[in-house]
């Protein structure tokens, strides 16, 4: 295990004794190698979840392990080496990359703040690290400005590999891009993994990229866990009816005349005042009466699952 | 079927440090009554701005330079002609919902603006007809909305504002420019059911821009796909994403993740980058990316070449009629 949380809650006050939950008692944990999903809508808190478990954010309560040690208590060296092995590529490269900064002094940031090697070994990291996210030279001396955004999200990506991480947390990396340079990225992604045994984090809502690259799945919405478990299990066979109406609500190549699907109504609640309950029954379409009791999430059919149409009938 | 719109030879310039560009070149399509026509291509291809230069909204430093667009029988270069029709008989929807909303007025004071422009009605009769408008975009608590300003609405209740003040005056053609992009996907399954519901119902024809194939293969009647300016190949939706012509047509599709294949394989991948408009080259402009390309297209820009009902420019079926534009 690289990565395990356990119970992890993150409230926001937002007035006197009003709490926005962003994140609503997760654990779970990240395999070395692996990678792991996270799905959801937007307002569902899966970057929240991402901020907190890189220290952005510090938890209501919970823990976090990272290599079995708590990274918000743990001694210096340690959080030092944290800072290093994991690192973040976020959704939009546009706002994420200094505009002031050339590509070279992007990349180079986080190798002087780790005090990695000389100056010359830090422009042969550079070099090295630019050659494989299939970036040139001539690069490194430009604006991001001066960028395609797929060109950016591969600084961007060039900035977490310098500094030779073993977990990458990917918050939408690609969902600014158009497809085929999205194509490009996911591939690139994959390729890095294969060569460097990279463990990622990857937050998306499109189930067509979740299939193309995840291992593990967690489905989430107002900061609980929905449904989590093996891609397979989960996409392929989806037992939650919020993960059964997401797939059935994202579009696909089709040919047939009118294409009638269930679509899921209303929106998603506000985190401040959430149902009591289960969180998606407002929305379920099969929710019933003991929908108003919290389901636990139980482990069934190959995957963990929250819903009582599952849950308490054993 | 009755044709509403037809856009034919459409040239558009950009003028940049003192030089000049085209930015789409020799852009013809035409749209029949009640029919959605979906334009696919990705950023830069000049999608959005062939649809500005229909609306007569181009950003000062660009200009029409040829072509012609017809909307039922009147010529919409005309300012005098367009402003007529814009907002009212020709609508159009924006991606960002947000940004096209005016952030300081009241829901209620932008939806009725347009009925008393338009229509010249009274403020109470506009109020009761943009609640039914409201009502029949499928707004949980219309009533309510009105009195709110945008930034107090979700993205899907803001791009269902958007809707509903493109439909008040009943339009013939509804333009929307990725109007889903910005959207979660449950609340883009809604907002697609809700176009092709008011289409049904009113028989207005849409004109569907975006990047996203698979919505693309949803909701359009026929396709256009773009790239660098210029019109790839125009087809019928079946026969389109049957068998796509185009080598571009063909590698957008592929790199599209698809849900059934296994995971952790690579997806397609078409080489190299979209050109930018200050540097097309003479030939096809696709040809550098293109892995079919022979010497021809990087030096003749290729016609239009029908393939049964279906139009492509590439070099490639040059053995096929040459349509007569």
């Amino acid at each position: 295990m690289i990565l395990e949380t356990y119970n992890l809650k993150k409230y926001f006050q937002v007035g006197k004794s009003i709490f926005l939950r962003a994140v609503d008692d997760v654990s779970f944990s990240v395999k070395k190698g692996e990678t792991f999903c996270i799905v959801g809508e937007s307002g569902s808190g899966k970057s929240t979840l991402a901020r907190t478990l890189v220290r952005i954010y510090f938890p209501t309560s919970g823990r976090v392990l990272f290599n079995s040690k708590d990274i918000f208590s743990m001694s210096k060296s340690d959080l030092r080496a944290f800072r290093r092995e994991v690192q973040m590529v976020f959704q939009d490269p546009a706002s994420s990359i200094d505009p002031r900064k050339k590509v070279k002094a992007v990349i180079e940031e986080g190798l002087k703040i780790q005090k990695i090697g000389s100056k010359k070994e830090r422009m042969r990291i550079i070099l090295d690290t630019i050659n494989k996210v299939k970036l040139d030279e001539e690069h490194l001396s430009r604006y991001p400005h001066e960028l395609s955004g797929g060109q950016k999200q591969r600084v961007g990506i060039a900035r977490a590999l310098a500094l030779k991480p073993s977990l990458l947390i990917l918050d939408e990396p690609t969902s600014s891009l158009d497809v085929s340079v999205q194509a490009k990225i996911l591939n690139l992604l994959l390729d890095l993994q294969n060569e460097f045994g990279l463990t990622y984090l990857f937050i998306t809502h499109d189930l067509d990229i979740v299939r193309h690259i995840a291992t593990q799945v967690m489905v989430v919405y107002l900061g609980k866990i929905m449904e989590m478990g093996s891609a397979e299990e989960v996409l392929l066979n989806p037992l939650h009816p919020y993960t059964v109406s997401l797939l059935s609500s994202s579009p696909h190549i089709t040919l047939e005349k009118n294409v009638k699907r269930k679509v899921l109504e209303g929106e998603i609640p506000s985190p401040i005042n959430p149902p009591q309950g289960c969180p998606f029954k407002t929305r379920c379409p099969l929710a019933v009466d003991k929908c108003d009791k919290s389901p636990e999430l139980k482990f069934v059919q190959g995957r963990w699952i929250a819903c009582s149409m599952y849950c308490n009938d054993k | 079927m009755d044709k509403i719109l037809e856009v034919s030879n459409l040239e558009v310039e950009f003028q940049l440090h003192r030089k000049k560009f085209k930015v789409v070149e020799d852009i013809s399509f035409s749209v029949n009554m009640g029919e959605t026509l979906g334009v696919v291509g990705e950023s830069g291809s000049g999608k959005s701005i062939t649809m500005l230069s229909i609306m007569g909204l181009l950003p000062w430093t660009a200009r029409v330079t040829s072509g012609s667009v017809t909307f039922k029988g009147i010529d919409l270069l005309e300012d005098e002609n367009i402003t007529k029709v814009r907002g009212k008989d020709i609508t159009m929807v924006f991606q960002d919902p947000m940004s096209s909303l005016n952030p300081s007025l009241k829901i209620k004071t932008q939806l009725t603006e347009v009925l008393i422009e338009h229509e010249k009605l009274s403020f109470n009769d506009a109020y009761s007809r943009s609640l039914q408008m409201l009502n029949l975009v499928g707004m949980a608590d219309a009533k309510s909305v009105m009195e709110r300003y945008p930034f107090e609405l979700s993205g899907g209740m803001r791009q269902r504002v958007m809707i509903a003040m493109a439909m008040l005056c009943k339009p013939s053609l509804l333009i929307a420019d990725e109007p889903t992009t910005s959207l979660d996907v449950t609340i883009q399954a809604q907002i697609l059911e809700l176009l092709r519901g008011l289409k049904e119902k009113f028989r207005t024809s849409v004109i569907f821009i975006s990047h996203d194939m698979r919505i693309i293969s949803e909701i359009a009647d026929k396709v256009i796909v773009m790239y660098a300016g210029k019109i790839m190949e125009k087809s019928d939706r079946i026969l389109f994403f049957k068998q796509p012509l185009h080598p571009y047509s063909k590698g957008l599709l592929m790199s599209v993740p698809d849900r059934k294949a296994g995971n952790s394989k690579r997806l397609y991948t078409i080489k190299g980058d979209p050109p930018n408009p200050t540097e097309f080259s003479k030939g096809c402009r696709f040809a550098p990316r293109c892995p079919y390309a022979s010497k021809k297209c990087f030096e003749i820009s290729p016609p239009l070449h029908q393939v049964k009902s279906s139009f492509v420019s590439c070099w490639l079926y040059s053995h096929e009629r040459e349509s007569v534009r």
